[in-house]
């Protein structure tokens, strides 16, 4: 029979075996923690130096596309530099009352003084170019962020010899490197003129709007009107095929003034859970659109105050199919979206009623 | 690492149809190309086909 006296009985006398067992103890107890530190620390490591090449490789593609297709001035690469390090200073929300429009003033002439200076590099470029550009400019500028930021957080935790600093860099380091993989795969697309998962919701509206008159409404946004039985529809969406998601929340105010809708429906793309399905239709309410939330505001407010319902239909989609070329699951839905927003115009609407369909996205490679 | 996947590689395509006898067709994508823009010409109908999506596949 087993007793523990007799279970170790060989090693126990020999002090060596005690050793073989303490040392590692003692080092563990006063070690643990920087050995620990050391092994994550290797990994966040190779993950910065991936993030500094995808930085640089697409900082790299867009001074080549710049020198190869708009014969830009040799004072390109320095003013791309200069563009990486720009910042916003967002508006004091100590007091949050009246903070949106200050936000929308903030990024319109952010958006008008990158456009200036990106139109400056050459001054052949037209407007679907000068809108690529910015798109790239706004990758590469993303990329040099997160790259800056996870660098200053491991070097910081390093410097202090800080294990608890890291370890909320460790945990956020997968979502981190899918949005740097997503950015890094949206230059080639954005080149090449090619619509992206997010452009769906155009796609949708563009092709309704085929054989309609195309009005400007606002800055790079386009409506037309159809008739759909016996009701009035009013579609709009960003001008294409440009990179651009144009100015819906203007667009939707003037609209909803003059043409008076009595529903709004919009089409747009929205990210999946983990395990849902690529391209998978849901409806719902609400005003569907992202970005910083200017838009969004504008159209609840607007909606708010003359009681329109606002209905909204999503193309589910991971951060990657929204940013990178169209996926084939997703541009198959084109279809079944449109019998959708018919749906949903028939059951919430009478004839004689006025609709209007706004399709929300980058409407790069869709046009109307 | 046991959860790395390979990466495929993406290969974009143009998919056209004829407005009058409806044929489509699916050819690889060439820079210029844009969602609802005359294309190829219909070998049956002899009018231009229109693009009505372009999108991507992996290889293999």
């Amino acid at each position: 029979m087993l007793s523990p006296d007799t279970l170790f009985e060989g090693e126990t006398g020999n002090p060596l075996m005690w050793l073989v067992w303490i040392i590692p103890i003692v080092i563990f107890m006063f070690y643990g923690q920087r050995i620990q530190l050391k092994i994550t620390s290797g990994e966040i490591n190779k993950n910065i130096e991936k993030l500094k090449k995808y930085k640089e490789d697409s900082k790299k593609g867009l001074l080549d596309y710049l020198k190869k297709n708009l014969n830009t001035t040799d004072e390109a690469p320095k003013k791309v530099e200069q563009f990486l390090e720009y910042f916003t200073i967002m508006p004091v929300d100590v007091d949050p009352n009246g903070i949106v429009p200050k936000i929308k003033h903030l990024v319109r002439s952010r958006e008008d003084y990158t456009r200036a200076q990106v139109k400056s590099l050459s001054p052949s470029m037209n407007a679907l170019e000068l809108s690529k550009i910015q798109n790239i400019l706004e990758v590469v500028t993303s990329l040099h962020m997160l790259h800056k930021i996870v660098r200053h957080l491991y070097l910081t935790a390093k410097k202090q010899n800080n294990f608890p600093l890291i370890l909320p860099l460790q945990m956020m380091m997968p979502f981190i490197m899918e949005q740097a993989d997503a950015l890094k795969d949206a230059v080639p697309a954005l080149k090449q003129g090619q619509p992206m998962g997010d452009g769906i919701g155009p796609m949708v509206v563009g092709k309704l709007m085929l054989g309609t008159q195309k009005k400007t409404i606002t800055f790079e946004t386009v409506y037309g009107e159809m008739d759909f039985e016996q009701r009035k529809l009013f579609l709009l969406k960003a001008e294409g095929p440009a990179a651009t998601v144009g100015r819906p929340g203007d667009a939707v105010e003037i609209l909803v003034k003059e043409k008076k809708p009595n529903i709004i429906v919009m089409v747009d793309a929205a990210l999946k859970l983990e395990g849902e399905d690529s391209g998978a239709i849901a409806q719902g309410f609400g005003a569907a659109i992202g970005g910083i939330g200017t838009d969004r505001f504008q159209i609840e407010e607007v909606a708010t105050k003359n009681n329109i319902p606002v209905y909204a239909i999503v193309i589910k989609q991971s951060i990657k199919e929204a940013i990178t070329l169209m996926t084939k699951e997703i541009a198959d839905k084109a279809k079944e979206v449109e019998s959708q927003i018919y749906q949903t115009i028939r059951e919430n609407t009478a004839p004689g009623q006025n609709i209007l369909v706004v399709g929300v996205g980058n409407t790069l490679g869709v046009s109307q | 690492m046991i959860f790395s996947k390979k990466e495929k590689q993406i290969i974009a395509y143009t998919a056209e149809k004829c407005p009058s006898c409806k044929n489509e067709l699916k050819r690889k994508f060439k820079e210029g190309d844009f969602l609802f823009a005359p294309s190829t010409e219909c070998v049956s109908c002899k009018v231009p086909m229109v693009i009505e999506k372009i999108f991507g596949e992996p290889i293999g």
